[in-house]
């Protein structure tokens, strides 16, 4: 039995799965209280399922992009877990996890999320026969810079709500920019049972991240002028 | 903008002013010497934001989050001498979240806080008496100093 933690953006999500196949899940918008609601949500989810925490053996945890503090609410909880339960602990790109669910579709999946100051993350991902692959990896642009940039059919699909309400719609935006090439899909809560299925691929595969050093994937310091302060 | 406060009181309702004109996402930044008074007005601007009681200035924890009409963070950079120190503190959740930022200390930071903002600069001009300065730095600013001039009248 696994269980996945996803508090990378102002929505949350828990699943609990058997090899991979999730069994129960739990997704809220979280806002800024992911502390809060995190740790009795997924301890309400075993009680559902007459299951007990303890009982897991491997832990799989969105890693961002995403919001700062999510992330370090959701990788602490999952590191906790797989330190004291002495199980392994995998992450996954929290872009991957929206990209999964269109898999089907067989068009590379292009995800973007707001990253502030007018620019977005975004990374590409497909199903192909060669299986689950990223074709793209996770990086900073502006929405602009990323329509000059497909020029064949692409699935663009991110939680669109999160972007600033005073700035044009992106889903709008796309649709305008790329017409046909675009297929368009909102996401709205990110669900952690697909983060359990990515998550049970790596596991399969033998692999398995440190809990010492798995970090949330921060993509960006901020732009500093000032010229950083030599240690002492 | 400039204009000047002669009691703690007046600074307060400066604030209120402020604080009523605020919506989600706003920023604003305030820089001025201990004792200026940017907690004073920080304490306004709550109260125009429906906030009971008290804003503590929060320069061992660095950040506050109260509850009113918005949710008000007040963030003080007092303690931080490192702007490298400051950007891995995760602001940006805060800074371009949905509710109002009232930044103290505001010029530790400049490069890391949001380019678009209302920056008040208090000085001091005698016991009770200071000086403010409002800048603000794009079209929303612009527009909620404009209501605020009427709001002051």
């Amino acid at each position: 039995m696994e269980l996945s933690i996803d508090t990378a953006t102002d929505t949350a999500s828990v699943a609990i799965s058997r090899e991979g196949k999730p069994i129960a899940e739990i997704s809220w918008y979280a806002g800024q209280n992911h502390t809060v609601n995190l740790i009795p949500n997924a301890l309400h989810l075993f009680k559902l399922i007459d299951e007990e925490l303890n009982k897991i053996d491997a832990v799989f945890v969105s890693t961002g992009p995403g919001s700062f503090n999510g992330l370090r609410a959701g990788l602490s909880a999952a590191k906790g877990l797989a330190l004291s339960l002495n199980i392994r602990l995998i992450g996954v790109e929290t872009l991957e996890v929206e990209a999964y669910p269109y898999a089907d579709i067989g068009l590379p999946i292009c995800v973007i999320q707001n990253a502030r100051r007018g620019e977005i993350a975004t990374a590409t991902y497909c199903m192909s026969d060669a299986g689950w692959r990223k074709l793209i990896d996770v990086h900073i642009t502006t929405l602009d810079a990323l329509c000059k940039a497909i020029d064949s059919k692409t699935v663009i699909c991110g939680q669109f709500s999160s972007f600033p309400a005073n700035q044009p719609d992106p889903a709008q935006l796309i649709a305008e920019r790329l017409g046909d090439l675009a297929v368009i899909r909102e996401i709205t809560l990110r669900r952690a049972g697909y983060l359990a299925e990515l998550g049970w691929r790596r596991l399969e595969l033998g692999e398995s991240d440190d809990v010492a050093t798995l970090q949330p994937l921060y993509l960006r310091r901020p732009s500093i002028t000032k010229p950083r302060e030599k240690k002492r | 903008m400039k204009l000047t406060s002669h009691s703690y009181e007046e600074t307060q309702r400066l604030g209120k002013e402020l604080g009523h004109l605020a919506k989600p996402g706003d920023v604003i930044l305030l820089v001025g010497k201990l004792g200026a008074g940017k907690t004073c007005l920080t304490q306004g601007i709550a109260w125009g934001l429906n906030i009971d009681g008290y804003a503590r200035s929060p320069s061992f924890v660095v950040v506050n989050e109260y509850r009113g009409r918005l949710p008000m963070y007040h963030i003080d950079l007092y303690r931080l001498d490192n702007i490298v120190e400051i950007a891995d503190l995760g602001l940006d959740d805060y800074l371009y979240g949905k509710g109002l930022c009232v930044v103290e200390w505001a010029d530790k930071a400049f490069d890391i806080l949001p380019a678009q903002n209302i920056l008040i600069n208090i000085t001091l001009a005698g016991d009770t008496q200071r000086n403010l300065e409002l800048i603000t730095h794009g079209q929303r600013y612009t527009e909620m100093l404009t209501y605020f001039k009427q709001g002051i009248k």
